[in-house]
């Protein structure tokens, strides 16, 4: 089912959390609202879900106006970050509840709980109670319970942020795989940029009650479209300078080098990936610095350097050995530089 | 992406498309209908009876042919108990002010104004200045009125009984409820058995107290009886002297509430944090400043409201000195609640309105400025 | 001081950290049995009477029975097998019961929502709610205007302001105003309340019924009942509610399918201690009733003045009326105990 958020405000008295905001999710996408702690995105997913009135703006869950309806008659179904498992009912009777409220026959029901147990991998443990359950069984349950009615729209809010990280990369993968089998239009609320990349099909970054970004995961890391994405996505985050334009040239403290868009501008930022660049012989990169730390990581090794009064990371090989001080230089390519203004943050985009 | 699951037709969710919307209309009033029973009770219950209540107070009821009429007098009921014949009832008789009377009036007067100088010094506002001024009157007219009635010469009405009963009543039990708290407190064994047994006297019915008393006192064959013929008491009746009545009163409603006061502070005191324990004992502390420094400041809010909570319920005592004494000898041991009982027995119940509502001022403004002054200052700590 | 300074010492210091000196377990026994005797011997005293007759309590005072006296069942034959005790004692059990149920369902309803769903009563509307309250009760009572027309005259009165005067006032009261209202109500001293509830019993020929008493009582513990259960369902997670919400349960599906099985313990909690409330009721049972509806207390009260002190009889009643309060408070302390605290301990 399709789901429609159209000039959506949410306000908590003088507070206005949610700033008009335009979603237009198609019918089994799942769409993944990202972003930090208060920037909105749970609040958006309560009002989609019922939990949360609307201030203004209106929700169509397919061609319905949800917007004043009550969560019961809106058919969705939610995970909740804790799981929301009734303690007092046993697995089978916790996913069975909502066909309960249905009055669906009981043989009907059985078979559906069954079903959909089976598809959790939980058929063994439909007679104990939620608190003889792992973190990782729970969660299974959690799913099972919004998958049995069929719902119009899943929603999810930080499922997987209880869990520990091992489970976590395991659940996220069955997550993806089952969303995919069922084909229910998903909203998925998490501050994981990994989770994010991994499920969506679409991601919606959020800051400070606004969207700023909709785009598919590659989109989003490849061509962000203001300060605030290029930060958020990538780990490690994205280094940036702060400049001007001249003639084609960004200038900073730490030095001048070419910049992939022509003309002058005062007040400009360089969004540069740790693993876009590369650490080289003092003379040989564009930006010349000094070794601050070198962090191991297992496979590749983080190199931070001090770079006039900035301080750059640089993705390098674990092998790599800088004694601390030694003065060094960053080489990238000139199309691996981002270009934003300082002041608004909004991509500066060379001219097609 | 239609799937498999998805493709399945599913009755129930077309039936949500279609169902009448009265049903939702109904769940979106489901708070307004599950508050209604209790608000519907409570204005039947307490708010209408208020106001018919008010309404009595300022009438004369009177018996007549196939029922009863009411005459409205104004405040007559209220001159007549505040200043008229039954001013000895209510206020009781007045003695004459020695030095010891006018030294404590003296005292309580400067506590009053030294608490307002503190509180005009803080920054007031006007409604809090209104409250203070109501609060600090009436207190100074219950401690003259208690002054004036014990003084020599004086005897006190049900407003002093009521008081006497709340006041030192309420102490007495709180002193010895967390003392018996402390106690429980320590590492000993038998603690579960102590509380248990402890917490029993609360439970029982308080007119059953009331006539165990009368049977412990009996001076004749109580068991008590042949230890006080020892002392020479033999012919001496607690009953027929006001103050041994008013203790007799008094012990019993100790014996009752002493459990509530003992329940509530054990559980304050087995949470009071332990670690800061353990950190003043290493730092040097005995048992006394311990209890001074860590003890009561965690457990003050919690003796503050449960104090508050016997207050409310004090006020209102009845059973006991009507089983007990009767209210007598003479009216030593009657409280307002009785007064206003025995008013209604007579078919005065303009007058037992009249009492009853002093009774609920008194209680009320007591109660709310121990509130304000005693609990919230105490509370202010806590998150 | 014979005892070498050694052995003073481990009297008066602890033997280890977890432990006190002998000589503070020593005083704090001492101290906790002289209070275990102040709670007994009333207890012992009305027990031990209830097995006597008129000679052992004429010629008494005896304390132990087979040592200085023969027990005999005299008293229980009369009380209850004679006398009409059955009456009363089966107005108590019903009257408590019924007014126990009643009110831990009203209040456990209006605490739970008053605890998840916003509420704003305009005040406008209150007052002129309570005007008009006024107003009617004066018309009636000092003008003999007939009670249908004075009510319809203000229910009319009322629409009309609510319609039109109220929406301007902005004023309003939240939930924790309605919670305080409600919790107030237990301020109020029962004697103001009763007069008025005794004549209304008077008009409506319910005086001296149970049913008025079941009424009377539900009302009087409301406030303890929403007092304490607010708070028990204040800590269920709310995530549980919002989910069966979204699954498809209605509010009042979510208070008896998930809330209320969730507060279970606290639940029992609360129908104990108003259950002992009730059960022990004098004041208004002393108004409303007096043959019929008559309840233990009341009953037990009455005997002085039809027979003077015939201890051995009232102490059978006194047995059997606090007999099941000491039995449940013995045995289900913990759970009272527990009412008791979340009222007090927060405040």
């Amino acid at each position: 089912m399709r789901v429609t958020l159209s000039g959506i405000r949410k306000s908590f008295g003088a507070l206005e959390v949610v700033k008009g905001l335009d979603l237009a999710i198609a019918d089994g996408e799942f769409l993944v609202m990202l972003g930090p702690s208060g920037c909105g995105k749970t609040t958006a997913l309560r009002m989609v879900a019922g939990l949360e009135s609307v201030t203004s703006g209106s929700i169509l869950i397919g061609e319905r106006d949800v917007t004043n309806v009550l969560p019961k008659y809106r058919d969705v179904a939610m995970v909740f970050q804790s799981y929301a498992l009734y303690p007092h009912m046993t697995i089978a009777e916790n996913i069975a509840y909502p066909l309960r409220l249905r009055r669906t026959p009981p043989a009907e029901r059985d078979a559906a709980v069954r079903e959909a147990a089976g598809k959790v991998h939980l058929g063994e443990l439909l007679d104990r109670y939620p608190r003889q359950l792992s973190g990782g069984q729970r969660q299974r349950v959690a799913l099972a319970r919004a998958m049995v009615r069929r719902p119009s729209v899943f929603l999810m809010d930080e499922p997987l942020s209880n869990l520990d990280a091992k489970l976590r990369g395991h659940m996220r993968s069955e997550l993806k795989r089952l969303q995919a089998d069922v084909g229910v239009t998903t909203i998925y609320v998490t501050h994981d940029q990994v989770e994010a990349m991994t499920l969506a099909h679409r991601v919606a970054i959020m800051n400070a009650g606004v969207v700023q970004q909709i785009a598919s995961p590659r989109e989003v890391y490849d061509d962000p479209a203001n300060l605030f994405v290029a930060g958020f996505i990538g780990s490690p985050p994205m280094n940036f300078l702060t400049g001007d334009l001249l003639g084609g040239d960004f200038v900073c403290a730490a030095g001048r080098f070419p910049a992939p868009v022509a003309g002058s501008r005062p007040g400009v930022t360089v969004g540069l990936r740790p693993e876009d660049a590369s650490v080289v012989a003092p003379e040989a990169g564009r930006i010349a610095g000094r070794v601050y730390a070198v962090e191991l990581m297992g496979d590749h090794a983080l190199v931070v350097c001090r770079c006039g009064d900035s301080t750059l990371t640089v993705k390098a090989d674990k092998a790599a050995g800088y004694a601390m001080d030694a003065p060094i230089g960053i080489a990238f390519a000139e199309r691996a530089a981002f270009l934003f203004d300082t002041a608004t943050g909004e991509r500066i985009r060379p001219a097609a | 992406m239609p799937a498999r699951l998805s493709e399945m037709t599913d009755p129930s969710k077309e039936a949500a498309e279609f169902r009448p919307t009265f049903a939702e209309r109904l769940d979106r009033q489901s708070g307004r209908i599950m508050v209604l029973p209790a608000v519907i009770v409570l204005l039947c219950f307490a708010i209408f009876p208020l106001i018919i209540s008010a309404y009595l107070s300022l009438s004369r009821f009177a018996l007549a042919q196939g029922g009863f009429t009411l005459k409205f007098i104004g405040l007559l009921n209220f001159k007549k108990l505040l200043t008229g014949s039954q001013q000895y009832h209510l206020l009781g008789t007045f003695g004459a002010f020695g030095p010891l009377q006018w030294l404590i009036a003296a005292i309580a007067a400067l506590a009053v104004a030294l608490a307002f100088g503190r509180y005009f010094r803080r920054g007031a506002t006007i409604l809090g200045t209104v409250g203070r001024l109501v609060t600090a009157a009436l207190v100074l007219a219950l401690v003259l009125l208690a002054l004036a009635t014990s003084a020599p010469g004086g005897v006190p009405g049900t407003v002093v009984n009521t008081l006497l009963y709340v006041v030192v009543g309420v102490a007495v039990q709180f002193a010895l409820g967390l003392g018996l708290a402390l106690l429980c407190g320590r590492p000993i064994r038998g603690r579960n058995f102590f509380r248990v047994l402890f917490f029993v006297p609360l439970m029982v019915t308080p007119v059953g107290i009331a006539y165990t008393f009368r049977m412990l006192a009996d001076m004749q064959k109580g068991p008590f009886a042949p230890l006080l013929r020892s002392f020479g008491l033999g012919e001496w009746s607690w009953a027929t002297d006001a103050w041994s009545a008013r203790l007799m009163v008094l012990i019993g409603d100790t014996w009752q509430w002493t459990p509530f006061i003992f329940i509530v502070m054990l559980a304050a005191v087995e949470n009071q944090p332990r670690d800061q324990v353990e950190a003043a004992r290493l730092d040097g502390a005995n048992g006394l400043q311990i209890f001074r420094d860590i003890t009561w400041p965690a457990i003050a809010p919690v003796a503050a409201t449960v104090v508050l909570i016997r207050l409310i319920e004090a006020f209102k005592i009845i059973d006991l000195p009507n089983v007990l004494t009767g209210g007598g000898p003479g009216l030593a041991t009657e409280s307002m609640t009785l007064h206003a009982f025995i008013a209604w027995r007579t078919q005065d119940l303009g007058g037992s309105a009249a009492v009853g509502y002093m009774l609920l001022f008194i209680s009320t403004v007591i109660c709310v400025s121990f509130f304000n002054f005693v609990v919230r200052p105490a509370r202010r700590h806590e998150t | 001081m014979s005892a070498p300074p050694g052995a003073l010492r481990r009297l008066f210091e602890p033997a280890s950290v977890e432990a006190q000196s002998p000589f503070g377990t020593l005083v704090t026994y001492a101290l906790l049995l002289v209070w275990s005797l102040v709670v007994l011997v009333p207890l012992y005293w009305v027990l031990i009477t209830s097995f006597k007759g008129a000679a052992e309590v004429a010629n008494g005072p005896f304390y132990v029975p087979f040592l200085d006296f023969q027990p005999n069942l005299d008293a229980w034959r009369f009380m209850l097998v004679e006398n009409n005790t059955a009456g009363p004692y089966l107005n108590s059990i019903v009257v408590a019961l019924a007014s126990t149920v009643l009110a831990v369902l009203i209040g456990a309803l209006a605490a739970y929502a008053l605890v998840r769903i916003r509420f704003r009563v305009s005040l406008a509307a209150i007052g002129l709610f309570l005007l008009l309250l006024v107003l009617v009760i004066v018309a009636v009572v000092a003008l003999r205007v007939p009670w249908a027309l004075a009510v319809a005259v203000a229910v009319a009165l009322f629409l009309l302001g609510v319609f039109t005067l109220v929406g301007r006032a902005r004023a309003s009261v939240g939930n924790s105003d309605i919670e305080f209202w409600i919790i107030s109500n237990r301020i109020m001293p029962p004697i103001v309340a009763v007069l008025p509830i005794y004549v209304m019993f008077q008009a409506l020929h319910l005086l001296d019924t149970r049913a008025a008493l079941i009424a009377t009582y539900t009302a009087v513990n409301l406030p303890i009942v929403v007092w304490l259960t607010r708070d028990f369902f204040a800590g269920v997670p709310i995530d549980l509610e919002e989910s069966a919400e979204l699954d498809g349960a209605s509010k009042f599906r979510v208070f008896f399918t998930i809330a209320l099985p969730l507060v279970r313990s606290g639940l029992v909690a609360t129908f104990l201690l108003v259950l002992i409330l009730a059960w022990n009721e004098y004041l208004l049972a002393l108004f409303l009733s007096n043959a019929n509806a008559q309840t233990m207390p009341v009953l037990v009260s009455a005997q002085n003045t039809t027979r003077g002190p015939q201890w051995w009889n009232m102490s059978v009643l006194i047995v059997v009326m606090i007999a099941p309060v000491v039995v449940i408070s013995t045995l289900l302390q913990k759970h009272i105990a527990r009412g008791l605290l979340v009222g007090a301990v927060k405040g």
